[in-house]
């Protein structure tokens, strides 16, 4: 993947080079994190799972933060789609809606069906 | 048309902008979100007795707009341009943010203040919110139907998965590459 982004700061470069290995033996890790923080919006974690997250949690100030990014990651998807939502079609496409509509019987019955159907008695 | 069936029609047409405005955000086209509300309307109204109460028609008419999106989906997947994004769904993980021992080899939060202060501020951004519409435009179409399905009509994973036509298995997957994708494209849109 090409990108332009700088690498993480250096004491977290000395701290992870020292406890990465051990790190990744136990599944604790900044990618396991990240993979579980993310899921976690999907669907309920297991208990080691939990576990895991909360360990590194407390470990990386790093992920501390990308958790925070995720979280307003979300708020702004539905900002946007909010925005988005707002949008108004146009009059012409309503009228000629209704017309349609207008000029199409529903199949069976309409919302409040006609009870002339029996007959009088 | 005797008067039944015109408080029939209003109660329909009632909905009818918000229904746009649903279509719209998902497809981002006047026409075809003027298509799917057409459709979905025709198809609702001719169809009444299915309608089992319950739900409000609001939440029944939208219920039917996700199926028509996902046909609209279905058909222009045939369209080879777009059977190309589909390909790309499968690059589209997070390689290459972290080395073999699962560190981070670039920063995640470098130019990211903007994100890291509250969700509510970040919702609020106005550079968040121009490139938010940029990168979402980005992601492959069944991918944001998917993370749209569940992120915004919050839906189970297992209904959006439905909803955008793939398995609950790889629906999972999908989700993490979309909002790893996102988080990248948005850094690196603020880097710029």
């Amino acid at each position: 993947m090409k990108t332009n982004l700088p690498p993480p700061p250096r004491d977290y470069q000395k701290s992870h080079q020292l406890i990465g290995a051990w790190m990744h033996k136990h599944h604790l890790s900044c990618e396991h994190y990240t993979h579980l923080s993310i899921s976690a919006m999907d669907r309920p974690l297991g208990i080691s799972e939990k576990f895991q997250r909360w360990i590194h949690f407390f470990m990386c100030s790093v992920c501390r933060k990308f958790t925070k990014q995720i979280a307003s990651l979300r708020m702004l998807v539905k900002r946007h789609a909010s925005d988005l939502a707002t949008t108004k079609p146009t009059d012409e496409f309503l009228q000629s809606l209704r017309k349609e509509l207008a000029s199409t019987t529903p199949e069976n019955s309409s919302p409040n069906p006609k009870p002339d159907n029996s007959t009088d008695g | 048309m005797n008067q039944e069936s015109k408080i029939a029609v209003d109660l329909f047409m009632e909905h009818a902008p918000t229904l746009y405005g649903y279509a719209y955000s998902r497809v981002r086209d006047h026409h075809l979100a003027e298509d799917l509300v057409q459709d979905t309307m025709l198809s609702a109204w001719k169809s009444w007795d299915s309608y089992q109460g319950g739900s409000s028609v609001l939440v029944w008419l939208t219920g039917i707009m996700r199926h028509k999106l996902l046909d609209q989906w279905r058909s222009n997947a045939r369209k080879p341009i777009l059977q190309h994004q589909e390909n790309e769904e499968q690059e589209a993980n997070p390689a290459g943010l972290f080395d073999e021992q699962g560190n981070w080899v670039i920063d995640p939060n470098h130019g990211m203040a903007s994100m890291l202060q509250s969700p509510a501020a970040a919702a609020h951004n106005a550079d968040l919110r121009k490139f938010i519409a940029l990168c979402m435009a980005k992601l492959p179409q069944r991918m944001l139907l998917l993370f749209q399905a569940k992120e915004v009509d919050e839906l189970s994973v297992a209904e959006a998965a439905e909803a955008a036509g793939v398995t609950p298995g790889s629906a999972a997957v999908l989700l993490t590459r979309a909002r790893h994708s996102l988080r990248l494209c948005l850094q690196e849109s603020l880097m710029q």
